[in-house]
């Protein structure tokens, strides 16, 4: 070992022993605070001072435990919290919905025609805050990190039946031609979690159905690579423009200024501009259409199932969402 | 020929009355209870054709009403609507039930559904 060696360790050694002695100074000087002790009560010797460290260190790692034990419990909370308040939301605003649905069917006698339109709006706002009531409850289940698929065999004209069923009535109430075409190569049983891919399609069919004024949506269903299931939802709709397409899966997107087109920014609701009959851009986003959870949501649950989501958009000609599933029974699933 | 009878039980008096407008005008005969026990009590008497149950209940829970549905076999032909807030109990019991709705749920819905229920009942038989 030469002498340079020898002064590098040295050296090593003293700045080692100093940062030691800086931090007990430190964390005693901080204890001490704590404690409204004088700084000098706290000065220790060297044996001293490491098995203060020790135990300065074993109290902050048992501290970070705790902290870590109270941050799940209380994200368990939260999402317990939400569940509740989602139930309780949801009793009253059946009411809502059924009443204002009685009034227009006029079981309370015949409405006039902007007694009519007022009534759909309630049925309609009522629908939108359940919508967004499940969306909260599935973000905070997400958010939690525990979410776990259930995965099984599913029959797919089930998850099929389940979406017509919710989603042909507001195709067929907004005038809208709603089209399932499943491709004679995907097999009837597929293996995932059911809810979750219901969920997915949900979220896009009725998303389309929501943002297109005429025209039709369209479910195709397909094998992609030989070996991946694929969904696609395309619409005639109003269409995402190019700038917002990177952040439509965003969680509370919010549009920014100019970027709706008349300048008047507020707008959320996964950007998506409204248009009037013609097709032109007619009005920015309304707060009550939506926070656009539900893209978000069906962006974490495709990544959670380990597939891929891929966007097609013009601005004013529509949208075509792709989603990308490894569903298909593998000869092993199938052993 | 006399209606259908359909059984509501429903602990919420609202939700109760719009289902049974919704259910009259699906061409049934409501009968509507507020609690699970009462539900149990009329069960034995009467052969509903349709039951729109919802989950949590006073005195007895839905799902132990649609169990003792299920498992009597002079009801093996009552249809079952299961409606509830509770959207994880709900599809627990969907393998029970013919139908599982999550609230909120339109009148125009419950009345749809029913008529469609009716409608494939009769084409069966």
């Amino acid at each position: 070992m030469n002498w340079q060696t020898v002064l590098v360790i040295l050296f090593v050694f003293l700045i080692a022993e100093a940062m030691t002695v800086w931090t007990v100074r430190r964390l005693c000087q901080h204890e001490a605070n704590a404690k409204k002790q004088k700084p000098e009560q706290a000065r220790l010797s060297s044996i001293q001072r490491r098995k203060r460290l020790n135990r300065v260190l074993f109290l902050h790692d048992t501290r970070a435990e705790k902290l870590v034990e109270e941050a799940i419990s209380l994200a368990q909370a939260k999402t317990e919290f939400l569940a509740k308040v989602s139930h309780e939301l949801r009793t009253p605003l059946t009411s809502i919905l059924g009443v204002s649905e009685m009034l227009d069917y006029g079981v309370y006698g015949p409405l006039s025609r902007e007694q009519k339109d007022a009534v759909r709006i309630i049925a309609d706002c009522t629908q939108h805050m359940a919508r967004l009531v499940a969306d909260l409850l599935e973000q905070a289940r997400l958010e939690r990190g525990n979410f776990k698929l259930e995965m099984a065999d599913f029959v797919l004209e089930d998850v099929i039946v389940r979406l017509k069923r919710y989603n042909a009535p507001l195709a067929r109430a907004k005038g809208l031609t709603l089209d399932f075409e499943i491709s004679p190569e995907v097999p009837p049983i597929l293996h995932g979690d059911a809810q979750r891919v219901y969920q997915i399609m949900h979220n896009l069919v009725e998303n389309a159905i929501k943002y297109t004024p005429s025209g039709e949506v369209k479910v195709r269903i397909f094998v992609e690579d030989g070996a991946r299931c694929a969904i696609q939802v395309s619409d005639t709709g109003v269409g995402i423009p190019k700038e917002l397409q990177s952040r439509i899966f965003d969680p509370f997107l919010q549009l920014n200024n100019g970027s709706n087109g008349n300048g008047n920014g507020n707008g959320n609701g996964n950007g998506r501009a409204r248009t009037n009959g013609n097709g032109s851009k007619a009005e920015q986003y309304h707060p009550s259409n939506g926070f656009g959870l539900g893209l978000s949501i069906v962006k974490q649950l495709v990544s959670l199932m380990n597939g891929e989501i891929r966007l097609k958009s013009e601005d004013g000609k529509g949208s075509i969402f792709t989603v990308v599933l490894p569903i298909l029974i593998t000869s092993e699933q199938s052993a | 020929m006399s209606s259908p009878i359909a059984l509501i039980i429903e602990d919420d008096e609202t939700i109760g009355e719009i289902f049974t407008i919704a259910l009259k005008e699906a061409q049934y005969d409501p009968i509507y209870l507020r609690n699970g026990r009462e539900a149990l009590e009329r069960l034995s008497l009467l052969q509903p054709n349709l039951v729109v149950l919802d989950l949590h209940l006073p005195r007895l829970p839905g799902a132990m009403i649609l169990r003792a549905i299920r498992s009597d076999t002079r009801l093996s032909r009552t249809q079952i609507i299961v409606v509830s807030a509770d959207e994880a109990l709900a599809e627990d019991l969907r393998g029970d039930a013919d139908a599982v709705l999550i609230k909120p749920v339109g009148f125009y819905q419950v009345r749809d559904l029913a008529h469609q229920m009716k409608m494939a009942r009769s084409d069966i038989e």
